[in-house]
């Protein structure tokens, strides 16, 4: 047929209008078909039948017609048909795939928190209804491989749909049955080109757990002043006194060879005088020529005087404060007797501790495990914020990107939040937990992030609680609380103390431990081990028999400790039990034997590193003397030169005032008359 | 590329292409020219002109027409958008929809986006009404007087341009009008 179909049919003027004509924006093709439509006798316009359009026609009527049908409605039908079945594509492939996605971005997630293989089997995601759930869960151990951090079996999560829709991933309840942890794997969980494990725990703890029970049968004395040699006061005060009075005496010596000089430069002249006989003055030009001749001596002398008086004072300043430095010496010396006696005392204080010895080696490894666990569990929670709450880095702004105007935000919520998750084994031993509000962002949160956990398993029960608390203020960031009761113990030191190779038993512990910011922590224990079996290696002397029989006749050993720990230092042990005080009391006699030898020794080793400094001292002290001494005949010598030309010159002038009245007398004597007693008076006018 | 945008316009404005059709094209590229700054919006109204009767070569080249006019007006989008998102009568208005899934992620709090927002809603139905009209007017006044002219018919009778002409419009499916 030549005339296309939609303009075969036949229409009613209105529907020719709607349907065709005004679907023809152009005029002239707009009346090119209003034309070709002719009303028949029903009142219909059609196109005539018999219409035999030319190839130009048939192309135009073609054209009219694909616009006609083109300009239908204002939507695309078919692409809308083709959105539809991509969706449908989607939808198809979210049910085909969804748990595949899922598997992997969850995997994805648990290697970049852990930094260890992570793997999920039985994968269950439904998007719409906001669940998810497994069927087996496994986390490598990042520091050991071949190990599973911890196992998870059938579990189930409920997700906040409504906190989807916002991007966010808020998991209102985990709940996981058949928990295991620490098991063996069969391939490697390290991920590609993950670092080597570090050392960790038990490593930071190796220094205290060095058996200090040895010290009670060998104190080393000599490593002891060698170790605490640089702490002790007196050889600092030894070397200060040494290098005082070293000064003092170069000093005097150089002021005694100057004064020296002085009293031989004085002698010429104070020796002229001296030989000057007074009684040979005879004329006043004799007195002239003597006192010139004192005039001249009298300030060397009176230097002389005043060098000597100065050379005195600081003598003795000198030896005033050589017998200052001697006392503050003696002082020195006598606190580090008493620190060094202290050392070696073995009537208190940790270093002779029995329970130490025994306990301090299990105690560091579990703590080191315990510390362990709570840095783990700390970097996993700061690799969390890491990789789900860490803010995004601002975009660089370039000109005209607009300012965004905050509004209140209404129920933050972090991009990644599990408000309840819990646990259990699906067997014995029982195992149940609970954690709560494990998020990226604690601060959007508001709260810490707490745990509970218990074991059971016959007569064996454990709990733990504690926090995690990555907020900024945080002033503590774990809190880790451990109770246990028949926990069995056994405690054996790196080799046998007093003979004891091991001690066995329930143990019933109350532990707190806080890791704070900046990687340091501390805490205490309490516990007691109950009924414990001793066993004995090789025999004995009278000490170990009599810890031995303390030891196995209790029943109850109490145990209390303090540790704390910090980067850059090792871990601080204080441990004390009720074991010491039994033990002390039994060996109080031998302790205190072994006590005052020890502490002669100490005195002495003591005695022999300093004896050499105290010696030097005391030769410069007796040097200072002996200085004193010389320079004392020198002052003298000095006193009596300057005296004697005093002397002579007071005498030089005595005589010239002899002489004076005896030239006055002789002229009186030999003038002609005596001059009247009383002038006549002279008359008045 | 714009080339043959522009012989599908040209084809579009001379065959029986509703003049909405490219009206809608040109308001759309101009609405999708200031939406600068949100992707999500960008996205939303692209997917709408997806399922929509539109010209898209018109929306094209509307499109790189308005970019830089767009890009120029960005210091008086970022002044209408703050002046817009700090009215207090529309605080609660903005507060809610803030807090509403995923429409953060419009970035709708931006100065640009909104000031970009306001003037493409605002001036859509102008454009799309100016372009429309644009169109019939070219069809009535001026369409025909250019295919009647003696120099059009004396051009496009030459051999070689006339063979050219019938190959693009084979090619590109122009109407005899061409």
């Amino acid at each position: 047929m030549s005339v296309p179909s939609l303009f075969r049919k036949r229409y009613t003027e209105k529907a020719l209008q709607k349907k065709i004509l005004a679907r023809i924006p152009i005029a002239r093709d707009r009346d090119y078909l209003e034309g070709l439509f002719l009303r028949g006798e029903d009142g219909r316009y059609g196109i005539d039948p018999g219409m035999r359009p030319s190839k130009a026609e048939r192309k135009r009527l073609k054209s009219l017609a694909k616009a006609v049908k083109a300009n239908r409605g204002v939507i695309k039908a078919p692409k809308l048909a083709a959105a539809l079945v991509l969706l449908a594509a989607v939808a198809g492939g979210y049910f085909l795939f969804r748990n595949l996605v899922a598997r992997k971005a969850l995997e994805a997630g648990l290697e970049a928190v852990f930094q260890a293989r992570a793997r999920v089997e039985g994968m269950d995601f439904d998007l719409f209804g906001a669940r998810v759930a497994w069927t087996r869960l496994e986390v490598a151990d990042r520091d050991r491989p071949m190990k599973n951090l911890f196992e998870l079996g059938p579990t189930r999560a409920e997700l906040n749909g409504q906190a989807l829709l916002r991007l966010r991933f808020v998991v209102e309840t985990i709940e996981s049955r058949d928990i295991r942890w620490n098991t063996d794997r069969k391939t490697s969980g390290a991920l590609p080109g993950a670092p080597k494990p570090e050392k960790e725990g038990p490593g930071l703890l190796d220094k205290a757990g060095a058996s200090v029970m040895g010290a009670l049968s060998s104190v080393d004395v000599e490593a002891l002043i060698q170790e605490e040699y640089e702490k002790l006061a007196s050889p600092r005060a030894a070397e200060k006194a040494r290098a005082e009075m070293e000064a003092r005496k170069d000093a005097l010596e150089r002021k005694s060879a100057a004064l020296k000089e002085k009293i031989r430069a004085a002698s010429g002249p104070a020796g002229e005088l001296g030989a000057v006989d007074i009684g040979s003055i005879k004329t006043p030009e004799a007195v002239a020529s003597a006192l010139a001749k004192a005039n001249a001596a009298l300030p060397a002398v009176r230097e002389l005087a005043a060098s000597a008086e100065d050379l005195r004072r600081e003598i003795d300043g000198a030896v005033r404060e050589a017998a200052e430095a001697k006392k503050a010496l003696e002082k020195a010396l006598d606190d580090d007797y008493a620190r060094v006696e202290a050392l070696t005392g073995l009537s208190g204080g940790d270093s002779v501790s029995l329970a130490r010895g025994l306990f301090a080696g299990y105690a560091s490894e579990s703590l080191g495990v315990w510390y362990g666990y709570g840095r783990r569990a700390l970097e996993a929670a700061r690799n969390l914020t890491r990789e789900k709450g860490g803010t995004a880095k601002p975009a660089p702004r370039t000109a005209f990107q607009g300012r965004d105007i905050p509004f209140p935000v209404r129920d933050a919520l972090p991009r990644f939040w599990i408000k309840n998750f819990a646990f259990s084994t699906a067997s014995a031993p029982l195992v149940t937990g609970r954690a709560e509000d494990i998020t990226g962002e604690p601060d959007l949160v508001g709260k810490p992030a707490r745990f509970t956990a218990s074991y059971e398993n016959r007569e064996i029960r454990l709990g733990l609680e504690g926090l995690l608390d990555l907020r900024k203020e945080a002033t503590v960031e774990a809190d880790l609380g451990l109770k246990t009761a028949g926990f069995p113990v056994r405690a054996a030191p790196p080799s046998p103390v007093l003979t004891i190779a091991s001690l066995e038993g329930p143990l019933e512990l109350e532990a707190r431990m806080r890791l704070l910011p900046g990687g340091a922590m501390d805490g205490r224990l309490e516990g007691a081990l109950l009924r414990p079996r001793v066993t004995r290696q090789g025999k004995g002397d009278r000490v170990s028999d009599l810890a031995y029989g303390v030891l196995s006749g209790a029943r109850r050993v109490d145990i209390t400790a303090r540790f704390s720990a910090g980067p850059g230092r090792g871990m601080d042990l204080s441990l004390s039990s009720s074991l010491d005080a039994a033990l002390k009391e039994g060996l109080s006699a031998y302790i205190k034997d072994e006590e005052k030898k020890l502490k002669a020794r100490a005195k002495a080793a003591l005695q022999d590193r300093l004896n050499e400094a105290l010696a030097e001292n005391e030769t410069l002290r007796a040097g200072i003397e002996e200085a004193r001494k010389i320079a004392g005949g020198d002052m003298a010598e000095a006193g009596a030169l300057s005296s004697g030309v005093e002397g002579k010159k007071k005498e030089i002038e005595k005589r010239g005032e002899e002489l004076k009245k005896q030239a006055a007398d002789s002229l009186l004597e030999k003038l002609p008359g005596k001059v009247p007693g009383k002038l006549p008076a002279v008359p008045k006018f | 590329m714009p080339i043959k945008w522009i012989v599908k316009i040209v084809v579009a404005l001379n065959s029986n292409t509703r003049p909405g059709e490219v009206g809608a094209g040109t308001a759309f590229g101009f609405l999708l020219a200031f939406l600068q700054g949100s992707w999500a919006l960008r996205v939303l109204a692209l997917t709408l002109t997806f399922f929509l009767k539109i010209n898209n070569a018109a929306l094209l080249l509307s499109l790189l027409l308005f970019i830089p006019v767009a890009a120029l007006a960005s210091p008086l989008m970022d002044l209408l958008g703050g002046f817009i998102l700090t009215l207090p009568a529309l605080q609660g208005l903005f507060t809610r929809l803030y807090n509403m899934p995923l429409l953060p992620f419009t970035r709708f709090n931006n100065t640009l986006v909104m000031g970009g927002l306001a003037t493409g809603i605002f001036l859509w139905p102008a454009v799309f009404f100016g372009g429309k009209a644009l169109v019939v007017l070219y069809r009535t006044r001026v369409r025909d007087r250019i295919a009647d002219h003696w120099a059009v018919k004396w051009f496009t009778r030459l051999p070689g341009v006339s063979t050219i002409i019938r190959l693009v419009g084979k090619a590109m499916g122009l109407s005899r009008q061409l």
